[in-house]
């Protein structure tokens, strides 16, 4: 094994915990609002995705001006979402009904993609799709790098919306204590809504990310929301920074792994993650007390 | 069930009492007949598999009603177990040569003892991360036995030998039909028997409140360990009857989540807090979905059924079919109210009448205010 | 702080028990002793880690560091359901019972058996029945038995968590804060039923607000401030001790 084949998939790994990292955290925004585990999550990427496909099979247009479209359109999806559907379950019962919620509507999304674009594989051919850029030895495809800075750009304007804006401000207090929130006057209803959408919205960005590089089909889904669960399981239920973390290394673990094992048992570093914490850790490494409560 | 309803009728209690047993026992006895007269009445073999699937599919929800009626752990990862036992059914008779149904009842076994670790692992947490480590689970299987071709079969399957070569396939359908039945009858005996035992009790409490139970003393670990561990071994069971029945497996099918939600999907529907509840559900959910896979064939419009169905349980009746329709009955029978109409001064006669005929002396009469306070708290 | 028990027989020891949670010391280094057949009150002001300490004791949390001890036998850390087989009662600050499950169900859970067989028998135990109802009749709800708990009212509920506790027969009762949120008539009711329980032969700790109930009901007061005792004796004694009242009015 040579070292420009490992520092390959360094490179390789990180650009890809980068798109982890940006999904994990919209996971993590649903969690921090409502103590929903939000299974849909992946689903809404790989639709996302397909609307990306379908938009560029469409209008012949570059795949990523259907952002302008999707992020929008999630967004509102989400803040919806959050009214009509997550609202009206019973407290007691949230969290675990919530999961069964988005499961079914994750099954319903599977389902009507494979009823409109059947189960056949579809896959964006761009101009650039081939191309390839020389970094440092290790070369990367361009798809990837700019997959890679969508998830960067997003993961870093919401770091900043939520650090430095009076509504990061509010969602912040909402997600730390509810009800000490609701008595500083913060209306916590909308703000879950609008928490809830944000996480959508990185669904949207994530998926077209992922359309650029990726062979899509329906199923695909459940490709993603393992991996995605182990991250926010072993970064801690609720934290932002902790997901990004583990994000970035099981990424890089994942992509390194590859080498010597190959693709598919590559994958079962996540999991094997996820059981470690578990069996270790329950609370995960870097959130609070939240994880074995719910 | 609405939200916030204020029926306060004692649990299970659809019919009164005194009428209940009879009337439960004529209900049970009619309904076995049926389900035993189906392979006789069913018009082709094609309907008769249909309906061994259906079995199949109450078996696993009756088997998963063990962690998720008694305990509250929702286990959407349950295809893990039955895949696990048709895998292992599998394997013994191909690999080690073991008979048919010997190796059925090994199989189920070996999950269960499989199940103690993975048990221990999963059950430290709770709520959601319990759902997500049970859908890890079964995404690792379905992993390993795509990539460990050599040993499994991979995605080439693996086929299983039939147990009766001799029959013909009306016939083989027939008698797993009864197997199934026999299978589904023990495990409703067990669930029952768990019910109404105490360490039924203590697992429903651990459903209620789990900490809470913990402090009067309830061993709560211990006792989800063992309910999971009997669900497991019924799950794995299920799964390698259908190896049996089928005798063809495939990774993708067999450790599919989809599996794991009807298995939900069926025992929420019924009703997890009900002994038929799992049963139930399967025969909605189950027939649906068989008539939904000739009317549709391979689109995957089955999905979206079966996941507005989910969130329609979810949504507005999370405690499924039977309470559902208890609650209509009782409200159809105004006169039978379960909290005693009883005033508070009644009911202070009666205290101390029973004192005084048990020799005791009458409660302190400084309490009877505040008794006659608590009781007129009752809520209607 | 290590008075001898009069008894001679020890109780619930603390000794210098600690538990912080992120930068916060809830409990620091608290040692304690408590009487045994005595009502015994652990007072403070809030946040001083009352609680805390309180479920440290009973396992609820594990300590960071320090000992508990009940009757000479270290249950430090120990799982909640093993102290409360060792004979360690006790109720929830905001009250806690099984919502979904009958009044009578509820008494039910408590009944402590570990042998296999009992406990694969029918849970509707016609002795424990017996006993349920004669517990429930003592608090005044055995009208309500076959009533689904979340029906109850807040005062009901605290009462029959009370008799979900003496179902389990424990020889120490903790009760944390039982006149919290319910009305005078029943906070009496509560203050009688322990001290007939404590004449019984029962051991209380109480953790409470109410000042009128702490006083008349206990024989032995504790005042903790910023996660450690300050003070103990009797009610007479702490009612005047400055450093009780400097901890309550502040610095």
């Amino acid at each position: 094994m040579s070292g420009t084949l490992i520092f390959q998939s360094i490179v390789l790994g990180i650009l890809l915990g980068g798109l982890y990292a940006l999904l994990a955290a919209g996971l993590t925004l649903y969690f921090g609002v409502m103590r929903v585990v939000m299974i849909a999550h992946s689903a809404f990427l790989i639709l996302a995705a397909y609307l990306a496909w379908y938009f560029h099979q469409q209008t012949g247009l570059d795949p990523l001006l259907s952002l302008f479209v999707t992020v929008p359109l999630f967004f509102l999806v989400g803040v919806v979402m959050q009214r009509l559907l997550i609202t009206r379950l019973r407290p007691a019962t949230l969290t675990m009904m919530s999961v069964l919620l988005t499961f079914a509507i994750a099954l319903i999304i599977e389902g009507m993609l494979g009823y409109v674009f059947t189960g056949t594989q579809r896959r964006i051919n761009l101009s650039y799709s081939g191309s390839s850029l020389d970094l440092f030895g290790a070369r990367v495809a361009v798809v990837k790098l700019i997959a890679f800075g969508l998830a960067a750009v997003s993961l870093l304007a919401l770091y900043l919306l939520l650090k430095k804006s009076r509504f990061g401000w509010a969602l912040r207090a909402t997600i730390q204590h509810k009800e000490a929130a609701q008595l500083t006057g913060i209306d916590t209803d909308r703000i879950a809504g609008f928490g809830f959408g944000l996480g959508l919205a990185s669904a949207a960005i994530g998926g077209t990310a992922l359309s650029l590089d990726s062979t899509i089909y329906p199923s695909l889904h459940w490709h993603w929301i393992g991996p995605l669960m182990a991250i926010i399981v072993v970064g801690g239920l609720g934290s932002v920074p902790g997901a990004a973390i583990a994000a970035m290394v099981l990424g890089l673990g994942q992509s390194l792994l590859q080498l010597p094992l190959g693709t598919t048992w590559a994958q079962t570093v996540f999991y094997v993650a996820l059981f470690g914490t578990l069996a270790f850790r329950p609370q995960g490494f870097f959130g609070g007390r939240l994880a074995q409560r719910f | 069930m609405p939200r916030g309803s204020e029926t306060t009728a004692p649990a299970g209690g659809l019919l009164p009492a005194r009428l209940g047993t009879p009337v439960r026992l004529i209900a049970l006895v009619v309904g076995a007949a049926l389900v035993l007269s189906f392979p006789l009445v069913a018009p082709n073999p094609y309907i008769l598999s249909a309906g061994v699937v259906v079995l199949n599919y109450a078996i696993l929800s009756t088997a998963w009603n063990f962690v998720g009626g008694f305990t509250g752990y929702i286990s959407l990862g349950h295809a893990a177990y039955s895949g696990l036992g048709g895998y292992a059914t599998g394997l013994l008779i191909t690999k080690a040569g073991v008979p048919s149904f010997v190796a059925l009842i090994l199989a189920g076994l070996i999950v269960a003892a499989l199940a103690v670790p993975i048990g221990i692992a999963a059950l430290r947490v709770r709520g959601a991360s319990f759902v997500i480590v049970s859908i890890a689970l079964v995404l690792i299987l379905l992993l390993v036995f795509q990539s460990w071709a050599a040993f499994t079969g991979g995605s080439n399957g693996l086929v299983v030998p039939r147990p009766f070569p001799d029959l013909l396939r009306p016939e083989h359908h027939m008698v797993f039909f009864y197997l199934y039945a026999g299978l589904i009858a023990i495990a409703l005996l067990a669930w029952w028997a768990i019910d109404r035992s105490r360490f039924g009790m203590g697992l429903k409490a651990i459903r209620e409140d789990e900490d809470k139970a913990q402090s009067l003393g309830t061993p709560t670990f211990t006792f989800k360990l063992i309910a999971y561990v009997v669900s497991a071994l019924f799950t794995a069971l299920g799964g390698g009857l259908y190896a049996l029945w089928f005798g063809d497996l495939d990774p993708i099918f067999q450790f599919s989540i989809l599996t794991g939600s009807y298995m939900v999907l069926m025992a929420l529907l019924g009703g997890i807090r009900h002994l038929f509840g799992p049963l139930l559900g399967a025969f909605i959910v189950g027939t649906a979905l068989e008539i939904f896979k000739l009317e549709f064939g391979s689109t995957q419009l089955h999905l979206v059924a079966a996941g507005l169905l989910l969130g329609i349980v979810v949504l507005f009746m999370p405690d499924g079919i039977i309470p559902a329709v208890g609650n209509l009955v009782r409200r159809f029978r105004p006169t039978e109210s379960s909290i005693r109409e009883v005033t508070a001064a009644e009911l202070l006669e009666q205290n101390k009448a029973r004192a005084a005929a048990a020799g005791k002396p009458a409660a302190p009469a400084a309490d009877a205010d505040a008794a006659s306070e608590t009781k007129a708290e009752v809520k209607r | 702080m290590t008075a001898p028990t009069k008894s001679g027989i020890r109780s619930l020891e603390t000794v210098e028990l600690t538990k912080s949670f992120g930068g916060v010391t809830a409990v620091n280094k608290a040692t304690v002793t408590f009487h045994h057949g005595k009502v015994n009150a652990l007072i403070g002001p809030n946040g001083s880690g009352k609680t805390t300490f309180f479920n440290c004791v009973t396992g609820m949390i594990k300590p960071d560091s320090g000992q508990a001890t009940y009757r000479g036998q270290d249950i430090t850390g120990k799982a909640p359901h093993r102290i409360a087989r060792a004979g360690i009662g006790r109720s929830f600050q905001l009250c806690r019972v099984f919502p979904r499950m009958t009044v009578l169900e509820n008494m039910l859970v408590a009944v402590r058996n570990t042998s296999l067989r009992a406990q694969l028998a029918s849970s509707r135990h016609s002795g424990d029945i017996e006993r349920a109802r004669g517990l429930l009749n003592r608090v005044g709800i055995d009208h309500l038995e076959h009533a689904e708990a979340r029906n109850l009212s807040y005062g009901q509920q605290k009462l029959l968590e009370l008799a979900g506790v003496l179902m389990g027969d424990p020889e120490t009762i903790m009760l944390d804060e039982p006149a919290g949120g319910v009305n005078p008539a029943l906070i009496g009711r509560i203050g009688t039923l322990v001290q007939e329980l404590n004449a019984e032969g029962k051991t209380f700790l109480i953790v409470e607000h109410n000042m009128d109930m702490v006083m008349s009901l206990s024989d032995h007061v504790v005042v903790f401030d910023r996660g450690r005792p300050i003070a103990d004796g009797p009610p007479s004694v702490i009612k005047t001790d400055p450093r009780v009242l400097e901890a309550y009015l502040g610095v």
